[in-house]
């Protein structure tokens, strides 16, 4: 039985520090389904966008197309009365555990005991429908050789009970009154599509048909980042490489999707249908192996062909990689490997990109001690929601842009970044190592916990050796040569800093300061 | 009548309890992390020291075992109803919790937990004393970051204690306990009490799983029905192989 749900303003409780906003929502009426994701410059659902008044107002969040929650936040249960929430009810003396650990100690069940679950009461085939769930039960005992149905939780159960062809699947129960946060946040960061004013800033430097050393003097030497335009105009990809053939050349090759191996025709199958909060990403390190005409179809930009680690031939790191994805995909904050730099190359689509410089640690990131570990809690959506926002009052602002179809941008090494899909997108990229970033990186290998640090290669702590061997074979006092020019650089007067030079290129004399 | 059936009803009243402790500690996931956030925020200013401590701490010169076995420094932990419980730092750097509070310098007075009993704080510390003896031999250097790293499967003794632990404890203490490894950020003790609650849910019927935790079917008939047929491939008797 679909039940009409109440179009209601949840007004700022204090559990929403963070989260300054009002929530709106449509009322729907139908249970929640599964349909295809409308593009964001395509259709906008939005939801109640009257101006506010009050302090950070915005406007209600654009939900993708057809999305209906039945889940509701804790702050609409102060306009409704405090027992209409079935949650407590439902859950008998569960009811002790927090959203957060029913769920971690449902993630230790199997399939066929999490479904039955969901017939216990109202209240448990709430969380035990949690899409997430299911996800890792797939991905678990299937790995990736699964055709996606709509949701994970259809997709197990098609492959344990196949329909037959004149077979429906059953439909979602609509539940209404359950108030949760944790469980509403969840589906709203998997249903909302990106707000106008995250992806409006684009303040990076950019460059067109500038000559090497121009760009080594300008970006790469003082470790600035820079969108390159113009200098794919001669990949063949960019013509080529539309879904259609891409299908075609190797629709069957299983490429690396998370955790799992699958066919790019099984991932589009996917990435189709999928509304998720951290959509699964292909990301494949192999690919010129596995596809040698994807190989040709692209060539490293003229920027960036001193690749030092190409001296360790088959024993070097990871260092390329093809990176196909629907709108909402993308890896939140990280640094790239090994003290390397980087490019990515978009052959089609656009990305939103983010950046802070190394000494800047961005928030809601938080690396441990020995920075072994990085943990960024948030997904990239709720990374917007809870901390963009508060850029506007920051004073070292990140580097913003979007990168679309053709243009290249570069990633200094030690810069934290964070990268979204704004619609299906493919793109290349890779790491590499120049003479302005060598010693970084001898550094970086050199450390005492390399062996955990050090990732791309199987062979951690002896890559360090390696690779200062085949330096010193090939090019014979370089290190030392580069060595006695950083001793003169830190012994000079102390140099103005990045943040006191770059300026926002679109407000003109804005600058920033410490 | 179910209500006899029922492991919980014989603990009611600390149930009662223990639900006001776990609604204090159940916390939506943007408090969490403002919490983290907070702590760590504060950990990034003491973040040298912390490395220091580690550094030194990391390189066994026979000099500082010496000094170390002297020095033995305890942490006192309080639990809400008063309780005291006094154990060494090494011991008590099982609880990721305590291990921050005592990198920054703010348990020397001692800790008080407010949202922790002190029938599960007994749990737990005996947790955290008997794994801390078994994960670094007592050579006094368990840092507690290898808590539930340790290959359980090869250690009988630690199984055995892991096992007795919890299967004296009633459900609601169970739940408890639970949530207070949450809290503490034990991951082993966490991971143990999941397991625990899971199995309990494992392999039963509807009603079973009702009268195991006292839930109360709030579902009419014709949507239970709605919903065993959306779910009737779990019911069915063909394996996912």
């Amino acid at each position: 039985m679909p039940s009409a749900l109440r179009s209601l303003v949840a007004p700022a409780t204090s559990e929403n520090k963070q989260k300054k906003r009002k929530r709106r929502r449509r009322i729907g009426e139908s249970p929640r389904q599964i349909s295809s994701r409308a593009a964001v410059d395509g259709e906008e659902q939005h939801v109640g966008e009257e101006e506010e008044g009050d302090e950070g107002a915005e406007e209600g969040f654009k939900l993708k197309a057809a999305a209906s929650p039945t889940i509701q936040p804790l702050g609409n249960l102060l306009l409704a009365d405090p027992s209409a929430n079935i949650r407590d009810r439902g859950l008998g003396t569960l009811r002790a555990l927090s959203d957060e650990l029913l769920l971690d100690v449902l993630g230790l069940l199997r399939g066929r005991d999490l479904a039955v679950l969901s017939t216990v009461s109202k209240s448990l085939y709430v969380f035990s429908t949690h899409e997430p769930l299911w996800r890792s039960l797939v991905l678990d005992e299937l790995e990736g050789r699964f055709s996606f149905a709509g949701s994970w939780r259809s997709t197990y159960a098609s492959v344990v009970s196949p329909l037959l062809p004149d077979q429906t699947p059953p439909s979602s129960l609509a539940v209404s009154n359950f108030y949760s946060d944790y469980l509403f946040q969840s589906w709203l960061c998997a249903n909302m599509e990106m707000k106008p004013e995250w992806v409006a800033r684009d303040n990076i430097e950019r460059g067109r048909g500038i000559s090497v050393d121009e760009f080594v003097a300008r970006f790469e030497e003082p470790n600035k980042p820079v969108l390159l335009e113009g200098c794919l105009d001669g990949w063949p990809a960019l013509r080529k490489w539309t879904r259609a053939h891409l299908l075609r050349v190797c629709g069957d090759v299983e490429f690396s999707v998370g955790p799992a191996q699958m066919t790019l025709r099984r991932y589009f199958r996917y990435a189709d249908a999928a509304k998720e909060e951290r959509p699964l990403y292909l990301f494949d390190p192999r690919f010129a192996e596995k596809v040698p005409e994807m190989d040709s179809d692209y060539q490293v930009p003229v920027y960036f062909r001193e690749d030092l680690f190409a001296l360790l031939g088959r024993e070097r790191p990871d260092y390329r990689w093809v990176i196909i994805g629907p709108a909402g995909s993308g890896s939140s904050f990280h640094v790239d490997p090994n003290s390397t730099s980087a490019w990515n190359a978009v052959v089609s689509g656009s990305k939103k990109w983010v950046m802070f410089p190394p000494e800047v640690v961005p928030p809601g990131v938080h690396p441990s001690p020995d920075g072994a570990e990085v943990a960024c809690p948030v997904s990239i959506m709720e990374w917007f929601m809870n901390f963009y926002e508060q850029c506007k009052t920051w004073r070292k602002r990140p580097v913003e842009c979007i990168c679309r179809a053709g243009e290249v941008v570069f990633v200094p090494n030690g810069w934290w970044h964070l990268v979204i899909n704004l619609e299906d997108s493919v793109a290349i990229t890779q790491n590499y190592v120049s003479k302005r970033n060598l010693l970084n990186v001898l550094n970086f290998l050199g450390k005492p916990n390399a062996s955990e640090l050090v990732s791309g290669t199987k062979d951690r702590v002896n890559l360090y050796e390696k690779f200062r061997n085949a330096i010193d074979a090939a090019f014979p006092g370089l290190i030392n040569r580069l060595e006695l020019k950083a001793q003169e650089k830190t012994s000079e007067k102390k140099k103005q800093s990045f943040w006191e030079s770059v300026t926002d290129a679109n407000a003109g004399g804005f600058r920033f300061s410490f | 009548m179910a209500s006899q059936d029922c492991e919980a009803a014989a603990s009611s009243r600390a149930a009662a309890a223990s639900s006001q402790d776990c609604e204090a500690a159940a916390s939506s996931r943007a408090e969490k992390e403002e919490q983290k956030t907070v702590r760590v925020a504060a950990s990034s200013r003491a973040k040298k020291k912390e490395q220091k401590t580690v550094r030194v701490a990391a390189s066994s010169s026979r000099a500082e075992k010496e000094e170390q076995k002297e020095e033995r420094r305890t942490v006192r932990v309080t639990s809400n109803d008063g309780e005291e419980f006094e154990m060494d730092e090494a011991v008590a750097r099982g609880s990721v919790m305590l291990r921050h509070m005592m990198e920054l310098g703010i348990a020397l007075d001692g800790v008080t937990l407010p949202i922790v009993s002190g029938e599960i704080l007994a749990l737990a510390v005996s947790y955290l004393r008997f794994h801390r003896d078994y994960d670094d031999g007592g050579s006094g250097y368990g840092y507690g970051y290898s808590y539930g790293y340790h290959s359980e499967s090869e250690d009988t003794a630690l199984t055995n204690f892991d096992r007795d632990l919890v299967k004296q404890l009633d459900q609601a203490t169970l739940l408890d306990l639970l949530a207070a490894s949450n809290y503490m950020e034990i991951e082993g003790l966490l991971r143990l009490t999941c397991q625990t609650v899971a199995e309990k849910l494992k392999g039963k019927t509807t009603e079973e799983i009702r009268q195991t935790f006292c839930i109360q079917n709030d579902y009419p008939p014709e949507e239970e029905e709605e919903v065993r047929e959306e779910i009737s491939w779990a019911l069915e008797e063909k394996s996912l192989d």
